[in-house]
């Protein structure tokens, strides 16, 4: 099964934003579901000034903003059902 | 402190006698930038405890600003000797020292009073250094004199001080009946032979932990060493913030590549421009070892990349606090910490272009500005652990 690529910037907007507990959520998955994400971090992904709200991360290489542990749950189910079509 | 191009590291290491809360020894050092004079002062309090340690801070702290004045080190040390009061009982004085003045030129100014003999070491041999006896006239103490010493500090020279706690550890031992006094002269022969470039403050603390073995683990006294090391300075190069103007991006990296030392990158994007601009690529560490901050992150070339901002405010809480217990030891404040800790000469670089997005009051939490906590970091280094720093605005 084809895995999904998500990358999570811990630039200093993002992390003072939330996206420091976003790590404490991707924690709490079972295994079966991490096996399917590839995840990375990035120190900064430079998006900070940019048009939306921080934390940002990318998923698949789509920049999604304003990401919380209640809706990352959510882009992460989509995400997930998008790669078994 | 920087003395013809040379550094001079300054550290001391103390342990309590078993059971007291607080040392009777007191140790106080202090750079003159401007003079280049480093005066460091080792006072030993009769007895231990509270008692002790306000005599010997007394001491201390009254030659420590004696020496400010300009005075003169033996001017100094004699004015002390004739005020120290003397113990009703035993007819001894209530502190004795040792007092160390090094200027500009590397010329060194020992001043002695009843503590166990300085040690120079030069090319792993100890040198004797003739000392004069100058009796100071006090009608309630016999045969009170001071020590002075006078000699000229040489490159890769350490000189060493202790109090009575390190020479008398053991004594009454199988091994050494008398004590440590000779035999702490072969473990620091031993140790200097094994590692030539260990630091003042490795040295001083494996000095006070085999007293403290000597003891058995119950140190009967107070004991303190005092370890100064002239050497070739360690360089540290911390980078933080983006340049105000983005044609310096490419200066910024040269500047990293070119530094001959350590180098530490504070700040996401200015990690980013580096990676830009020398095609090196990063990789962040995900493995948790300290919630409070962002993740370390590597790169080829640089020896430490942390966040900006917030973990420069942590390295700077942690270094306004008298006493710090670390939890995360591989957190990255206390990585950049240790890296700030074993150089001597640090610059720091910073990128004076303001994140737009910082500046939002809804945050929240404050982000202070990076130049300000630089400044503080700068100024905390300087006065606690001596170190040479250098701030550059880009």
């Amino acid at each position: 099964m084809e895995k999904i690529s998500l990358k999570i910037c811990t630039g200093t907007m993002c992390y003072v934003m939330g996206g420091a507990e976003l790590r404490a959520v991707l924690e709490l998955l079972p295994d079966d579901i991490m096996k399917r994400i590839s995840v990375s971090y990035s120190p900064c992904m430079g998006l900070c000034s940019d048009v939306g709200e921080p934390p940002y991360i990318q998923v698949n290489g789509k920049t999604i903003s304003g990401v919380s542990k209640s809706n990352l749950m959510q882009i992460l189910k989509e995400a997930l059902s998008d790669a078994v079509r | 402190m920087r003395v013809n191009g040379d550094f001079i590291e300054v550290d001391c290491c103390q342990k309590n006698k078993v059971g007291h809360i607080v040392c009777g020894d007191t140790f106080m050092s202090q750079k003159f930038k401007e003079e280049g004079r480093v005066i460091s002062v080792l006072s030993d309090g009769l007895g231990s405890g509270i008692k002790a340690s306000v005599l010997s801070t007394i001491t201390s702290s009254m030659l420590l600003n004696f020496s400010l004045l300009n005075e003169d080190i033996m001017d100094s040390a004699s004015s002390v000797l004739k005020t120290l009061p003397q113990d009703e009982i035993r007819k001894i004085s209530y502190s004795t020292f040792c007092l160390c003045e090094i200027d500009c030129f590397g010329k060194v100014r020992i001043a002695e009073y009843e503590t166990p003999s300085f040690y120079l070491l030069r090319n792993g041999e100890f040198v004797n250094i003739q000392k004069k006896k100058i009796p100071v006239e006090r009608e309630d103490l016999d045969n009170t004199h001071l020590l002075i010493s006078e000699f000229k500090m040489q490159k890769e020279d350490r000189i060493i001080f202790f109090s009575d706690g390190v020479s008398q550890s053991g004594m009454g031992n199988l091994n050494m009946p008398f004590g440590w006094e000779e035999g702490s002269k072969d473990y620091i022969s031993m140790i200097v032979s094994k590692s030539p470039d260990i630091s003042a403050k490795d040295l001083s603390r494996r000095i006070v932990i085999k007293a403290e073995q000597n003891d058995y683990s119950v140190l009967k006294d107070d004991t303190s060493c005092c370890v100064i090391y002239m050497r070739k300075p360690r360089n540290l190069l911390v980078c933080t913030g983006p340049p105000y103007d983005e044609k310096n991006d490419g200066y910024l990296s040269n500047y990293i590549r070119d530094f001959q030392g350590r180098k530490i990158v504070c700040g996401g994007t200015t990690a980013q421009i580096i990676s830009r601009e020398t095609g090196r690529s990063i990789s962040t560490d995900i493995s948790p070892s300290d919630r409070e901050l962002p993740p370390i992150s590597k790169m080829d070339g640089v020896d430490l990349i942390t966040e900006g901002i917030l973990t420069l405010s942590k390295v700077e809480r942690i270094l306004s606090e008298e006493e710090y217990e670390s939890k995360n030891k591989d957190g990255p404040a206390e990585k950049l910490l240790r890296l700030l800790a074993d150089s001597d000469k640090i610059t720091f670089l910073v990128g004076t272009r303001i994140n737009i997005a910082h500046q939002d009051p809804t945050l929240p939490i404050e982000l202070e500005i990076r130049r300000n906590v630089v400044k503080k970091i700068k100024s905390l280094l300087e006065s606690k652990w001596l170190k040479d720093v250098d701030i550059s605005y880009i």
